[in-house]
């Protein structure tokens, strides 16, 4: 009797430290990013591009909010669509805390993305995007920071060009770093899984 | 000894284990990784062929970029030799993913793609590939001097001034060594290229835990 009633407590015993460690471990996992985490000592470029209604908008605008910026262009044939539902699907997904995201696209193809332009075909998207145009010299300046490359390919008609560039998503975080870069086709709730990690730490 | 006098005993030892857990790593440093500060710049430079290079084709491929120009001569003998000596120290090793050197012009003006494919290989690598590219002097300003962070100004004799250095970039381009030429041995490169394969070699499943924790912590070569 007394040997069963040992048993059954160390039995039990033995359940609940089982029961600790595993809590243990989930609680100190540390969190682990959908894409390339970076410790930068230098906060990220400060752009300024024109937005809607030709006004200025600087990357500094978005202190206190994790920016989320995706280099593009609105006659990008299936990347830039791809990720922009992607962008919006995280937007989507945040809820309420989605107040605390600004999702940018910044064009690589000024000479027919204007401010309006960016502004009227951003609208498709359900969650608020905002589209950023300037100076060539201006892109080429904060993708060669964003690590993005762009060139012009040429299409059916001269009009009809088309622009490759490097599709990443990079991740600014409220203090202004830039903590992490997703390749192409990273999922949404990858990055919105991040993004609640950055806003709650 | 009560029942909860024993409960603060554990917690307090688990705590202390993981404090010292915690100790021994950034102490012992048990793995060891290159920072990853920044980005690599973005680029759309010409290879000597005349055709666009771009910095995606290097995506998945880990790059050593140096700096140079075709009229540079002897100037320029201490870059080949460190790189010349660095192919020597990789000869036998698997280097998978496959490792580049790149080397962008600073005189844009003079090294257009038919200069650079007339302008013999100071060496043949034996294991790399070696690009040479130039670019539209916006391009070059932006990459070399705003992204790589390396100065560079023709001079008065036709020669161009620079800041001889190295930028070693990985996969994901991530900028994960700048090194000033002066101070910096083939030894210490081939260490820090280990490093890295390393890194891509073990960082995945249970691995990654401890490479990510050694990023935290900062656990970098000391050399």
């Amino acid at each position: 009797m007394k040997n069963k009633k040992a048993l059954l407590l160390s039995l039990t015993g033995l359940l609940l430290g089982l029961a600790a460690v595993l809590l243990l471990s989930v609680w100190l996992r540390p969190h682990t990013f959908g894409g390339t985490l970076l410790q930068s000592p230098q906060p990220a470029y400060d752009f300024a591009f024109k937005g809607p209604e030709n006004r200025t908008y600087r990357l500094s605008d978005f202190s206190g909010k994790v920016v989320l910026i995706f280099f593009g262009y609105t006659y990008c044939p299936d990347v830039c669509p791809i990720t922009l539902d992607t962008l919006s699907d995280v937007l989507s997904a945040l809820g309420t805390k989605a107040d605390r995201v600004q999702a940018v696209m910044i064009t690589v193809d000024p000479a027919r993305d204007t401010p309006q332009r960016l502004e009227e075909y951003l609208q498709r998207y359900k969650a608020p995007i905002l589209g950023l145009s300037g100076s060539e010299e201006d892109i080429i300046r904060a993708a060669v920071a964003y690590g993005v490359s762009f060139q012009r390919r040429e299409g059916p008609t001269p009009e009809q060009y088309f622009m490759d560039h490097t599709a990443t998503i990079m991740l600014v975080d409220p203090k202004g770093y830039l903590r992490v870069v997703y390749p192409y086709a990273t999922r949404a709730d990858a990055i919105v899984s991040d993004i609640r990690y950055i806003l709650s730490h | 000894m009560g029942k909860s006098n024993r409960l603060v005993w554990w917690i307090a030892a688990v705590g202390a284990l993981l404090i010292t857990a915690v100790l021994w790593f950034t102490i012992a440093r048990p793995v060891v990784v290159l920072p990853r500060s920044r980005l690599s710049p973005g680029y759309t430079l010409t290879d000597s062929s005349g055709k666009p290079f771009s910095s995606e084709y290097q995506r998945g491929r880990l790059t050593l970029y140096s700096f140079a120009y075709t009229g540079c001569g002897q100037r320029c003998q201490a870059i080949y030799d460190l790189l010349r000596a660095l192919d020597e120290r990789l000869s036998g090793k698997a280097l998978n993913p496959p490792l580049d050197y790149i080397t962008i012009s600073v005189d844009p003006a003079r090294d257009l793609p038919a200069a650079l494919a007339s302008f013999p290989l100071p060496f043949q690598p034996a294991r790399i590939k070696w690009i040479w590219l130039t670019g539209e002097e916006s391009w070059l300003r932006n990459v070399v001097g705003g992204g790589f962070e390396v100065a560079f100004q023709p001079q008065e004799d036709g020669s161009v001034f620079f800041d001889p250095r190295l930028v070693l970039v990985d996969g994901e381009g991530v900028i994960r060594g700048e090194y000033d030429l002066a101070q910096t041995s083939a030894d210490q490169l081939a260490y820090h290229l280990d490093l890295l394969y390393q890194e891509i070699e073990q960082s995945s499943g249970a691995g990654k835990f401890a490479y990510e924790a050694a990023h935290f912590f900062a656990c970098y070569p000391r050399h």
